[in-house]
């Protein structure tokens, strides 16, 4: 007794968790049974910790009806996926988990999931990832769990996380965290400036992909879509409800095999206008590029506001311009170690 | 001298009458400890404990009165003492409620003034059913009064009924000043709470 904070057993730490949270909301319910609600929410870690896998990223809210006449079948991944999967995501239980009733809430935002509970005078639980949980009561954020880790402190939103539209900020995140660290592992002579040969691209392309997926959020990311006849872009974002950005991919400098220099970028440009003029349902189009010249060479770029580090917004390049839709990033390749830059 | 039994009559026999509902034949200190909880918590029921209760002994709280009264009601048919045993050179013994007993226990059932000592100790044997019939001591262990008063030996009077001496209260009451507009937190609830700070 009373010393089971230093026991590793899961069980024991949903327990306690599960104890003092159960707590807090009899405190906002004080004529709802203690005991209740606490056994509901053992359920719903146990039925995560079993589920996670199956549920995955999906994002839903159990609310729980303590009206104990209601009944129906147990929760089980297959009914939230299918749940989901019908628009819904939000799954009405009874405290021994038994689904009365779906709805949807249109928004996920922890601003909406709270008006939802205060508006109807609930507890809900928003399920993140299949393993992290946001446990609200009558509006108020009550507590937030990871069912794996029941004792760990809340999960800490990911500094890296943003919305579809932020994808530029995101970009110039992937540039400050992958690639000025060359965690991209880009550079074949680093000394000399070479860059690593036959791919050179794709290096790039790949790790954006993989950070847009892990970072922006109700997305889905797409690395070279085969979306027009002609050509192809390497890189489309599509948002929740179908609207798509897309980015087309280049490099300038040297690598172990070719020479790159501006003419590759005002046909890149020219290639972003082309994907504009034949789809014009995409929202918007960037492109990135990836320069591995000297720094003086890097600087003639004109940047369309104020400088603030080793990359630059640009509108134009030599002759040409891209319209209102387009946008250009350059993010110079830095091969020096982080003692030695002047800039951030 | 001899302390009055009278008091704890009752006592064992809804101790006894439950554990029975639940398979459990009660040895003296769990009975003892079953007791000890239930007069800790009686405040929160509008239960009157006993003035004169339970003391620090050598496993823990310890109410003479309590053994009087199982012995008078075994002597008298209303408990029947089963699995008898030398145990640490000290004879063993677990009570169980008889036949008798349980008509007695029916005829107290049907007074009014008993039904709230009655729902208290249904109550109680949900939880320790729960956590464990043999954890009975260790959950009185865990009891913030008796860990406070342990270390003044053997001889303290437990005051059941005052917020000065009894922790326990003192913190469930703490939860009711949490809520807002006056409300209170159930009786039902108050003794989750009491578990819940026990386990």
């Amino acid at each position: 007794m009373g010393k089971y904070i230093y026991s590793t057993d899961i069980n024991v730490k949903i327990d306690k968790v599960c104890k003092d949270c159960a707590v807090q909301l009899m405190l906002d319910f004080p004529e709802q049974s203690v005991d209740e609600i606490d056994e509901f929410l053992k359920l719903v870690i146990h039925f995560l910790k079993d589920n996670f896998a199956n549920i995955g990223a999906q994002e839903c809210i159990l609310v729980l009806d303590f009206d104990k006449t209601k009944t129906g079948p147990i929760v089980s991944s297959q009914i939230v996926l299918d749940e989901i999967k019908n628009d819904n995501n939000l799954i009405k239980v009874n405290g021994t988990l038994q689904v009365l009733e779906s709805g949807r809430i249109d928004n996920l935002s922890n601003l909406e999931v709270s008006r939802y509970s205060k508006k109807n005078d609930c507890i809900l639980i928003q399920i993140h990832n299949g393993l992290d949980i946001s446990i609200y009561s009558k509006g108020m954020l009550t507590d937030q769990k990871n069912v794996r880790n029941p004792l760990a402190k809340p999960p800490v939103n990911n500094r890296f996380n943003r919305t579809a539209d932020d994808y530029k900020i995101s970009l110039i995140d992937f540039y400050k965290e992958k690639v000025r660290t060359n965690l991209t592992k880009h550079w074949f002579k680093e000394s000399q400036r070479i860059l690593r040969g036959g791919q050179t691209e794709e290096i790039f392309q790949l790790a954006l992909v993989q950070w847009f997926s892990e970072h922006l959020s109700m997305v889905k990311v797409y690395a070279k879509p085969k979306k027009l006849s002609a050509d192809e872009t390497d890189i489309e974002i599509v948002k929740h409800g179908g609207n798509n950005y897309l980015l087309e991919l280049k490099w300038l400098g040297k690598n172990e095999n070719s020479d790159y220099t501006l003419s590759k970028i005002t046909s890149a440009m020219h290639q972003v206008e082309n994907y504009l003029e034949s789809d014009q349902v995409v929202l918007e189009a960037t492109l990135v590029v990836y320069d591995g010249r000297i720094i003086e060479e890097f600087n003639k770029f004109i940047s369309i506001e104020e400088e603030t580090g080793n990359w630059k917004q640009i509108k134009e390049c030599e002759t040409m311009e891209l319209s209102s839709r387009a946008t250009a990033y350059v993010f110079h390749l830095i091969n020096q170690p982080a003692s030695k830059r002047k800039s951030a | 001298m001899i302390k009055n039994s009278n008091n704890r009559f009752i006592d064992v026999l809804l101790a006894l009458n439950n554990a029975e509902e639940y398979n459990q034949l009660l040895g003296r200190i769990q009975l003892q400890k079953y007791i000890y909880l239930s007069d800790t918590i009686s405040v929160i029921w509008d239960i009157l404990a006993p003035a004169e209760g339970h003391e620090t002994y050598k496993n823990g709280p310890f109410d003479e009165s309590i053994t009087n009264a199982v012995d008078v009601l075994a002597f008298r048919g209303f408990v029947v003492v089963e699995s008898m045993h030398m145990e640490h050179s000290k004879v063993a013994v677990s009570y169980k409620i008889s036949k008798a007993g349980i008509k007695l226990f029916e005829a107290l059932n049907n007074e009014e003034h008993f039904q709230n000592k009655i729902m208290l100790f249904n109550e109680m044997a949900k939880h320790i059913e729960k956590t464990g019939w043999k954890k009975l001591m260790e959950l009185v262990y865990s009891e913030p009064t008796y860990i406070q008063s342990r270390a003044t030996g053997y001889g303290y009077k437990f005051d059941y009924m005052s917020l000065f001496t009894n922790e326990s209260l003192r913190i469930l009451y703490q939860f009711e000043e949490m809520l807002q507009n006056g409300q209170r937190i159930t009786k039902q609830n108050m003794l989750s709470l009491f578990f819940k700070l026990l386990n």
